[in-house]
């Protein structure tokens, strides 16, 4: 696995009216890793990605990123000064719109899936593809390329068979998946999931953590989850989030056996389902 | 006409699943073709000259309403001020108008307000050649700038409707007020000749009434090609959930920016040819209450669909001038109640109505066939989704 860096976040802060939702988070995030992120309800895990992201603005902090890849940097807009907050390939993401961040190669899964209900599959998932097109090539029919794009997309998350089916029509944990495979058509750097397996079966669970599996490496991904039974089985390394901070870092076994985590988790009266209590 | 190779993109986003085949694109053109002949051939047969001057009017507005659902139907933009743009593209080519039947003087209001020489803003309008573009170029571009304005603060759905309907207001009392350039209430009117053929001319307005024809005709086929594009599909994507679209890595506010260009330029193209076959343009066609009129069109005929869109507009329109005919008291109770009945009863629009029942239609004939219950698309989806929470 590489160990280049790919996202270095330091001191990171949030505040919703003087509340610190995020309080000096630090996370370093290695180029295709797969990372677990944990944490009670009102951690961080959502804020943190939303500052990745650009939903929300952070107040102050640093996140760094060595330009380690320099033959990118022609495609992309030029280097900013560091003086940002977050700092991914060379981008500082806090002045730049959800949309230059996106084309920057950070892909982002909603806690609920949200899908273009009226389009079908394909059509979702070609919406995603075109993100990088040129406005005039929107009014030209599809390539044939880009279909096949589109179809070995939806071939990764298993959806080939429902092409044609209007994503409203969905179950939620194909939703889900619809709107993974809008991320990998998009072929992202980075991929933050935020609660990817809600609302999916045991089975649709195993095939979403394979997934993941298969993805890293060539990806680096951040998932949340407040599955522990899920946490366990696909994890490679675990962050605990706790009031905005990282409390612990480390294997899940780790992780589970600490004690500050146990008090985190069985002080709020919230035992992560499975969890030894 | 050929008009397959329109059609020949992927599945649209809003009509009824299926692969595409020859039947289909029968199918999607049909409307088109009905169209074309119905006006083209059948209308201009059957029709006083009075009554196709009418319906060239309210062809007019079909080309607006083609606008408006773009906006609307696809995008999910409510624009309550659409009649600025069909006002502007109307003025633009009435000052061409007006400046041709003055001949070497001003117009005659000028006159009467005190100005003595033209105003430089209206100099260009002497020719042709830049009035008629300008018609549609100037609301095209008016509507992407403020619409970008509006859109880059993410101002969105009931506040861009008022945003919108502010302008309306404001556009038409600046027009009341600026009598010396604009003619005030009265607005521009007195017109003689187009391009040498005069407007009192029956066969003026025949031939205003094919180009008018030709022009919704280009119209609808630009609109279907949209549509039926990627851009149609980001389009509908934007009305479903804007903030995906964002995360998917698009400047949302530019794309719908752009749409409201295209749509304004439609409606000021609308309001260029509305003129000469009217006669007469005047601030009252450019405030809030033809705004919201030719929304309505849009609601009755069925937004999210091109054909709707035209259908709404001739619909209402006839209905407004029968019942004006008829019952020219109370008509406009009438008037209310059709659009109150409309929205209540149908509230997908005419062509929503005819959908619903040719698919429970197709449905039973389909169980019947294959002696077995099946069930009909829409409602297998209703079915699913309320599996999905």
């Amino acid at each position: 696995m590489p160990t280049d860096t790919l996202l270095r976040i330091e001191d990171l802060v949030v505040a919703f009216d003087g509340f610190r939702v995020l309080d000096d988070l630090s996370l370093t995030l290695a180029r295709g890793e797969l990372r677990f992120l944990i944490g009670p309800n009102g951690a961080g895990k959502t804020t943190l990605m939303d500052v990745i992201s650009g939903k929300i603005r952070a107040d102050s902090g640093k996140v760094m990123f060595d330009l380690s890849h320099p033959e990118d940097a022609v495609s992309r807009p030029t280097q900013v000064d560091i003086e940002g907050e977050i700092r991914f390939e060379g981008h500082e993401l806090t002045r730049m719109r959800e949309d230059q961040i996106v084309k920057a190669g950070i892909g982002r899964k909603f806690q609920t899936p949200s899908v273009f209900g009226s389009l079908t599959c394909f059509n979702n998932v070609e919406v995603a593809a075109g993100f990088r097109d040129r406005v005039l090539g929107f009014f030209l029919p599809l390539g044939r390329a880009r279909k096949e794009q589109v179809m070995s997309a939806l071939e990764r998350v298993g959806l080939e068979g429902r092409r044609d089916v209007p994503a409203s029509a969905l179950s939620h944990g194909e939703r889900q998946w619809l709107e993974i495979a809008m991320l990998l058509v998009q072929d992202p750097k980075l991929l933050l999931l935020d609660e990817p397996v809600a609302g999916m079966t045991t089975r649709e669970r195993e095939r979403t953590g394979e997934l993941l599996h298969a993805l890293e490496g060539s990806h680096s991904i951040v998932v949340t989850e407040h599955d522990m039974d899920f946490v366990r089985q696909f994890s490679r390394t675990v962050t605990v989030l706790h009031m905005g901070r990282v409390l612990a870092e480390g294997r899940v076994e780790a992780i589970q056996s600490d004690p500050r985590v146990q008090e985190v988790y069985t002080g709020r009266h919230k035992t992560p389902a499975g969890a030894p209590a | 006409m050929r008009r397959e190779t329109a059609f020949s993109a992927p599945p649209a986003p809003l009509p009824a699943p299926g692969k595409p085949g020859l039947l289909l694109y029968a199918r999607e053109a049909a409307p088109f073709v009905i169209t074309a002949v119905l006006l083209f051939v059948v209308a201009p047969n059957i029709l006083s000259d009075f009554r196709l001057n009418l319906l060239a009017k309210f062809l007019c507005y079909a080309i607006l309403a083609i606008g408006i659902d773009l906006m609307w139907g696809y995008t999910g933009m409510l624009s309550l001020g659409q009649a600025v743009w069909f006002g502007l593209g109307g003025y633009a080519m009435a000052m061409y108008l007006k400046l041709h039947a003055s001949g070497e003087s001003i117009p005659d209001f000028m006159n009467w307000s005190g100005l003595e020489s033209l105003p430089w803003f209206w100099e260009p309008f002497r020719y042709a050649w830049f009035a008629i573009p300008a018609a549609m170029v100037l609301p095209g571009l008016l509507g992407f700038v403020l619409g970008y304005l509006v859109f880059r603060s993410r101002v969105k759905g009931a506040y861009f409707s008022i945003v919108t309907q502010a302008l309306a207001l404001i556009l038409s009392i600046f027009f009341v007020g600026q009598q010396q350039y604009t003619g005030g209430t009265n607005g521009l009117t007195n017109y003689t000749e187009l391009f040498g053929m005069n407007l009192a001319d029956t066969s003026t307005q025949h031939t205003l009434y094919y180009i008018t024809v030709g022009v919704l005709l280009a119209v609808f086929l630009v609109a279907t090609w949209i549509t039926r594009s990627p851009f149609g599909r980001l389009m509908v994507a934007i009305r479903d959930d804007e903030e995906r679209v964002r995360f998917a890595g698009y400047n949302v506010g530019f794309m719908k920016a752009l749409v409201f260009g295209v749509s304004a330029a439609m409606a000021g193209l609308a309001g260029a040819l509305f003129v000469p076959q009217v006669g007469i343009i005047s601030p009252a066609n450019l405030g809030i209450v033809p705004s919201i009129e030719f929304v309505l069109l849009v609601a009755v005929g069925g937004r999210g669909t091109i054909t709707g869109a035209v259908l709404g507009a001739v619909l209402v329109s006839w209905a407004r001038s029968y019942l004006s005919e008829t019952y020219p008291d109370t008509w406009q109770y009438f008037y209310g109640a059709l659009f109150v009945g409309a929205v209540v009863l149908f509230p997908a629009g005419v062509v929503g109505f005819y959908r619903r029942v040719a698919g429970e239609v197709t449905s039973r004939v389909s169980r019947l066939r294959a002696g077995a219950p099946a069930p009909v698309a829409g409602m297998e989806m209703d079915a699913r989704v309320g599996n999905a929470d």
